[in-house]
């Protein structure tokens, strides 16, 4: 049996014995605790005569809640009511919480047992969860954080206790809310601080600061927690610190209870964030604490401030997905914008759909663009001396047609039947001569190995280009006919081009007489 | 317009920022972006590669005979040495250079072995599928999101960009934008220095055949 052996910790053992055997010390020990006195000695025979641990935990705990005069109800009389309000509170609790229940009305004790004794406490899981709680309790009535709590709540035994137990009997309460909220803060960071292995800097952490942690939502963390709350306590950590932890799974606890009265979405989404998504936990509990006050109805305030606002974006959906989809999103509007850019009149319109039909216009009017000065170098001059012709071209041919050419072709979209087959005619009078002319003075082989050199350099797939080259001519014979459809289909724009063309040609021809 | 000069103000800004940044290491930096066809080295290397391409254009049509027919051969000849010659400039980073350069060799391959089994079928069959990618299918769902549909056509436009996710495919398809401007700068600039050179060379010998019999 492991009653009385605080070395060795039972996972999750009815703590009952633990309880009759503190509370004789306790009440040996104890000062005298006012008020609370006649509720003790009721909860001392109570658990004494109760065989159901939970029972006795919830009783002892109503039992404090009884004398209060807040309540309105005779100490003894009300406690079946309570006992009952109370098992229907922490009845959800998962499993652990019968054995938590076991130090149900710990906490109260604690106020009153010297620190000492709480060795044997802390092996009890459920312990910790109830001094969570309490600690959360204290945390509102002090009006503080929890800097000063451990020995603030240790000097207010009575506010403590007053605190907790309205709490407990508020249930739903905005009061509860708001508690749970800083004090799940700390819960949540308090339970990270575990999974970080560190008592200190849990300790640090809790001091008001409220880093987020995932909500528990399962037994299973509790008592994770409660694990390693114990290693801690092995580990010879100050006494308060611990203490402190205690408190936090309490309000943990608390929250959790609370939780699962208000809102059980919000739970299902802190069990999501139980991998170490601290961000989304965060606002997660920012949603929650929202969601709560919309709940209760309440003038909920905001969520505390002492909450690190990571990245927290106001209204946003927090969970894992929806982060994806937004980083996607901001992804496609950088390049959208990038492409408003590059496609002229693309600033005037706003949305996705607009945009996108310009980008389509553009681009192929581009390409329309393309095939027409194709068509027009094809048909330009097979004659030249294409040896000598670096050396004709003027030195500034690259700058010279930058600027003529953006102006000569305006985004139309009208299609209109051309037959601009002719135009290369119109543009090129001289060269109309020429169009049916072999050159065969290229004395280059059709295969160029010099074509192919500087392409199969870079790309090994253009190995077959030699023997693609040989084809060309017959291949694409078969294509003329909808080459010609495609032709067809071209826009207004490609004639109004050429016959810009014809003045441009001229003033080139004039330069190039100069 | 103000696009126009706009546009040439940033090749401008472009060109002195190459010039005096290092052009290695700049150019290394915008690989990935659209700005780096703006360049005036850019635009000297497609020239180059265009008037090679259009060389051996004019060479491969001359040996065949059936060249002689119309011009609409050579200048789909033309065009797509143009478009490979692009791509080759993009040095294969962008999806649709690698298309471009691929599906060339792809689709002659095809058309040889379709030409070897039966000669009409390549010509339809291309019919067909330039028809049909060239409208816009008139029999789309009703609950295709408009942004899909666009999408879809976007990618069509942009070669080898059909199942790209729409995130890539703006990519690519700014990047395909950039490059087709300056592939149509460069031949409007090559076709007006070739007519303008043809044209001065028809004079001379004009010039000179009218003076021979005097």
């Amino acid at each position: 049996m492991n009653c009385g052996s605080p070395d060795q910790l039972p996972p999750a053992s009815a703590p009952s014995c633990f309880l009759n055997l503190n509370w004789d010390q306790s009440m040996a020990a104890a000062a005298a605790g006012d008020h609370l006195d006649p509720a003790l000695s009721s909860m001392v025979s109570s658990p004494a005569s109760n065989s159901t641990a939970a029972a006795a935990t919830d009783g002892l705990a109503l039992h404090g809640i009884s004398p209060q005069p807040q309540y309105g109800g005779t100490p003894l009389s009300s406690p079946p009511r309570l006992n009952l309000s109370m098992m229907g509170q922490f009845h959800h609790y998962p499993p652990p919480q019968v054995g938590g229940a076991g130090a149900g009305g710990l906490p109260i004790l604690e106020n009153l047992m010297p620190v000492g004794h709480l060795d044997q406490f802390l092996a009890d899981p459920g312990f910790a969860e109830r001094a969570a709680r309490l600690s959360g309790f204290d945390g509102r009535a002090g009006g503080s954080g929890y800097g000063g709590a451990v020995p603030g709540q240790f000097g207010l035994p009575d506010a403590g206790p007053v605190g907790a137990l309205k709490e407990l009997e508020l249930g739903n309460g905005r009061d509860e809310s708001s508690v749970s909220n800083p004090a799940s803060a700390s819960a949540e960071m308090a339970l990270k601080g575990p999974s970080d292995g560190n008592a200190r800097k849990r300790k640090a952490n809790g001091k008001g600061k409220g880093k987020d942690g995932p909500m528990p939502t399962s037994a299973k963390d509790l008592a994770k927690v409660c694990e390693q709350l114990r290693s801690v306590w092995c580990s010879n950590s100050p006494r308060s610190s611990v203490l402190e932890q205690i408190f936090y799974f309490w309000s943990v606890l608390q929250e959790e209870s609370s939780g699962k009265r208000c809102k059980s979405a919000d739970e299902s989404n802190g069990a999501e964030e139980n991998s170490a998504k601290g961000k989304a936990a965060q606002s997660n509990s920012e949603n929650g604490g929202k969601k709560q006050g919309k709940d209760s109805t309440s003038k909920l305030p905001e969520p505390p401030k002492d909450y690190i606002h990571v990245r927290a974006r106001r209204g946003e959906a927090t969970d894992s997905h929806s982060l994806a989809e937004r980083v996607r999103r901001e992804k496609i509007s950088q390049r959208m914008k990038l492409l408003q850019d590059l496609v002229p009149g693309c600033n005037k319109v706003v949305g996705k759909a607009v945009m996108l039909d310009e980008i389509i216009n553009y681009v192929q009017s581009l390409q329309r663009q393309v095939e027409f000065l194709s068509m027009k170098l094809a048909t330009v001059n097979p004659q030249l001396d294409f040896n000598n012709l670096p050396n004709v071209l003027p030195k500034d041919m690259h700058q010279s047609c930058g600027p003529l050419q953006n102006s000569h072709f305006p985004l139309e979209t009208s299609g209109a039947p051309l037959s601009y087959i002719n135009q290369p005619h119109q543009g090129n009078p001289l060269g109309c001569s020429l169009t049916n002319g072999m050159d065969n003075q290229s004395s280059m082989h059709p295969l160029d190995p010099a074509f192919c050199r500087p392409m199969n350099s870079q790309h090994p797939f253009l190995n077959g280009c030699s023997d693609a080259a040989s084809q060309v001519g017959t291949f694409w014979q078969d294509d003329l006919q909808s080459v010609v459809q495609m032709d067809i289909r071209q826009s207004h724009e490609i004639a109004t081009s050429s016959n810009s063309y014809n003045g441009s040609l001229q003033t080139v021809h004039m330069k190039m007489e100069l | 317009m103000a696009s126009t000069s706009s546009s040439t103000a940033v090749e401008g800004r472009e060109r002195k920022r190459k010039r005096t940044a290092g052009g290695e290491s700049a150019s290394a930096a915008a690989e990935a972006q659209p700005s780096k066809w703006r360049t005036r080295r850019e635009h000297e290397i497609y020239s180059s590669k265009l008037l090679e391409a259009i060389r051996l254009v004019r060479a491969g049509s001359s040996s065949a005979a059936a060249a002689t027919a119309a011009a609409q051969p050579r200048s789909r000849a033309v065009r797509e040495a143009a478009d490979r010659a692009l791509a080759v400039a993009a040095r294969g980073r962008t999806r649709w250079s690698r298309a471009i350069l691929a599906s060339r060799r792809l689709r002659l391959q095809a058309a040889r072995r379709a030409r070897l089994r039966a000669p009409t079928s390549p010509c339809s069959s291309r019919h067909d599928a330039t028809a049909a990618a060239a409208s816009s299918a008139p029999g789309k769902g009703p609950k295709t999101p408009p942004l899909e549909r666009k999408a879809k056509v976007l990618g069509r436009l942009v070669p080898g960009c059909r199942k790209l996710p729409f995130p890539a495919l703006l990519a690519e398809a700014s990047d395909y934008i950039a490059a087709l401007e300056m592939q149509v700068r460069a031949m409007t600039a090559l076709a007006e220095a070739l007519s303008a050179v043809s044209s001065s060379s028809t004079t001379t010998t004009t010039n000179g055949g009218s003076s021979s019999p005097a």
